[in-house]
């Protein structure tokens, strides 16, 4: 089945909707670190399965070896997968804004990127699911790899689609240089209830 | 007499829902901006006594806006309307002049009960 790829208003709405969901994940986190927490605009793109890995390369900039990467799914009416892409120095400032010492175990940092992860991803989906009325479900966040290439960290794997909705919002803080790249692709199932979410959330206005 | 109405929004879709939100019979001109730079020069061309304004956009951000308009002395009454719900980013908008902060998603009801609430709209 060929799916139809979102117009150019439904992809207006859904870069709406989006902002609002990362508002609301961007103020999770401001809570958690106590900081301010810089939000970008969001960006959403149509990509095929294979350019995906290059198409997160050009988006985040991501030169070097130095980033973390967690991965989490979430299935129901909407499925996909999202990646959580994180700087070195990042990781250390946020286990310092955490209060961790710098002698803890790697297994702390470890827990510390999930636990981020997770109240990030869950804040901005729930809030894009809640606004469409759209159930959504949550897989555990898993860790990719910390001190790997971005490319390492996406591994290209089979999925079950080759087109898929590309979305990225990024969260730095205002002082140091952690920074944040959530990145969630879409299935192609996902895309029809998505549109018909989308369609009900414009016509509330 | 009209009253100059400026809606300042990155997103076609969330100009439109302010434009459908306008509460009827406020007598407005408006004019909208897609970010902040093109928000200041409707501001310096007397398009903005009253502000709509959004906080994270492209070129120029809300927050520029507001230091833009305190800079320069510009006369305007913002609202920021922002899905931005940081209680510092609240405290950062007010802290640099703006009357009232609305969080998106608004409605027709938020926004005029805001709007009210500010002294530029008057529901009678």
């Amino acid at each position: 089945m060929k799916i139809e790829p979102l117009n150019e208003e439904e992809n207006e709405i859904l870069q709406e909707v989006i902002n609002i969901g990362m508002g609301q994940a961007g103020a999770s986190l401001a809570k958690l670190l106590d900081v301010f927490v810089n939000l970008s605009v969001p960006r959403v793109s149509w990509v095929s399965d294979v350019d995906f890995v290059d198409q997160v390369e050009k988006l985040v900039e991501g030169h070097g070896n130095s980033w973390a990467g967690v991965r989490q799914a979430f299935y129901n009416q909407l499925e996909g997968e999202a990646f959580a892409i994180y700087g070195a120095n990042g990781c250390q400032q946020l286990a310092g804004l955490m209060g961790y010492a710098d002698d803890d175990e790697d297994d702390a940092e470890e827990e510390l990127l999930l636990d981020v992860t997770n109240i990030l991803v869950g804040a901005c989906l729930v809030g894009v699911a809640k606004q469409i009325g759209k159930k959504l479900d949550f897989a555990a966040p898993t860790l990719v790899g910390i001190g790997k290439p971005i490319e390492d960290l996406l591994y290209r794997r089979e999925r079950e689609w080759d087109q898929c909705l590309l979305i990225e919002v990024n969260f730095c803080l205002e002082e140091g240089d952690f920074s944040c790249h959530l990145v969630m692709l879409m299935s192609e199932a996902s895309i029809e209830q998505l549109r018909s979410g989308l369609i009900e959330f414009m016509e509330s206005y | 007499m009209s009253v100059a109405l400026l809606i300042v929004d990155d997103s076609g879709f969330s100009r439109k829902a302010m434009l459908k939100s306008i509460p009827e019979g406020w007598d407005v001109d408006i004019t909208q901006a897609t970010n902040g730079e093109e928000a200041l020069a409707a501001l310096r061309k007397g398009l903005g006594e009253v502000v709509l304004l959004d906080l994270t956009m492209p070129v120029l951000d809300g927050f520029g806006v507001l230091e833009g308009i305190r800079d320069e002395g510009l006369k305007a009454k913002v609202v920021v309307v922002s899905a931005d719900i940081q209680p510092k980013a609240k405290l950062r908008v007010i802290s640099l002049g703006a009357l009232a902060f609305l969080q998106k998603p608004f409605n027709k009801e938020s926004l005029a009960a805001t709007l009210a609430e500010c002294g530029v709209y008057s529901e009678d």
